[in-house]
């Protein structure tokens, strides 16, 4: 294993530790700020979506909106299979069998 | 606590977290084909589980190895992610402020959306024991460990002529992850927004930290359009509480 991925590793796994234990000691008598929870609540879809949406739409480092492009018709039947199926292995299979089909057809 | 309660308090935390651990599991599957495709060795993919131990975040830092990105800003974006961990831990402390700061060191490793979720909703009709959630954030750990093994294999299995279909899985799976989220409309402004802004901050910005601006710029959008909408709707009732007066 590389420096570079133990690095990763420990890493990530002591930040992630970092956000479980402190307010699990530090009994809360304030409660956090709801202000602050409500910001909170949107930083997971706001990461999750810049992680994928360069991928989806450029190619060789150019955006690509063009029925060439199969990654963006795919992502919106897996998007839609997410929202009918609401199971996370549907989703994923149905995704990759989307861009299977487009990658034999086009 | 006799031995023989504390034991029975940890099984019943591991065996009441089976259901909502078997769909932890087809998640995990999904973690160890993308840690599989992504040139991640076996020992590496199990290591993250072992370690780091959080789902969209493993996925994340798997998705960002593949694409070649900073130690240091893949670890900024894991630290974002988590986050909410500061949430489920405040809701949870209370319950457990009996408990020795040891015990709560200790389970706190182990809390995740699951656990936290089957063992707050055992406090509200019975004892809180810090064992209790224990049991349940170790039962989520060996699934998700096990889980993310096997999902490994399968990817070994799988062609790598097949490589370009199944580089789109980790888009399928985040996709997954992100429509639940999308229940309100700030959090659909939140998604365009980080969707524009990493789009145009891919080609502007150096490496990859576009990925941890675009998650707090749109996660800042989708705040102040929910502030908005707030203000809005007292507006509204305001009005309506006129209307009604005046009938």
């Amino acid at each position: 294993m590389s420096i570079k991925m133990i690095l990763i590793i420990l890493g990530a796994g002591l930040a992630t530790y970092c956000t479980r234990f402190p307010l699990m000691i530090i009994s809360s008598k304030g409660e956090i700020p709801p202000k602050l929870t409500r910001f909170m609540s949107f930083i997971a879809p706001a990461v999750l979506t810049s992680l994928i949406v360069p991928t989806v739409f450029m190619k060789q480092g150019n955006i690509d909106i063009s029925f060439n492009n199969n990654y963006i018709i795919a992502s919106v039947i897996t998007a839609l299979s997410a929202y009918f199926s609401k199971n996370m292995l549907m989703t994923v299979l149905i995704g990759i069998c989307t861009v299977g089909i487009l990658m034999y057809i086009l | 606590m006799k031995a023989e309660r504390k034991i029975k308090e940890l099984v019943k935390g591991f065996i009441d977290t089976i259901p909502i651990g078997i769909s932890v599991s087809i998640y995990g599957v999904v973690y160890g084909v993308m840690a599989c495709k992504a040139g991640l060795s076996i020992f590496e993919t199990i290591a993250m589980s072992a370690f780091i131990f959080a789902g969209a975040s493993q996925m994340t830092a798997v998705q960002m190895i593949a694409i070649g990105s900073s130690p240091v800003s893949i670890i900024i974006t894991v630290l974002i992610i988590n986050l909410r961990h500061f949430l489920l831990a405040a809701s949870m402390s209370p319950h457990l402020k009996h408990e020795s700061n040891k015990m709560k060191m200790l389970s706190s490793f182990f809390m995740t959306d699951e656990s936290y979720a089957v063992t707050y909703s055992h406090f509200q009709t019975s004892r809180p024991t810090g064992l209790y959630f224990l049991g349940s954030g170790l039962n989520i750990y060996v699934l998700w460990g096990v889980s993310g093994g096997i999902g490994y294999f399968f990817g070994n299995i799988i062609s790598s002529q097949l490589n370009y279909i199944f580089d789109f899985a980790f888009v399928a799976a985040f996709i997954g992850m992100i429509v639940p989220m999308v229940k309100d409309f700030p959090t659909v402004v939140t998604v365009i927004a980080s969707g524009v802004i990493s789009i145009v901050g891919s080609k502007l910005l150096p490496g990859k930290w576009y990925i941890i601006i675009a998650g707090i710029l749109a996660s800042l959008a989708g705040y102040l359009v929910s502030l908005f909408m707030a203000k809005e709707d007292i507006e509204e009732d305001v009005i309506k509480g006129e209307a009604d007066y005046e009938h």
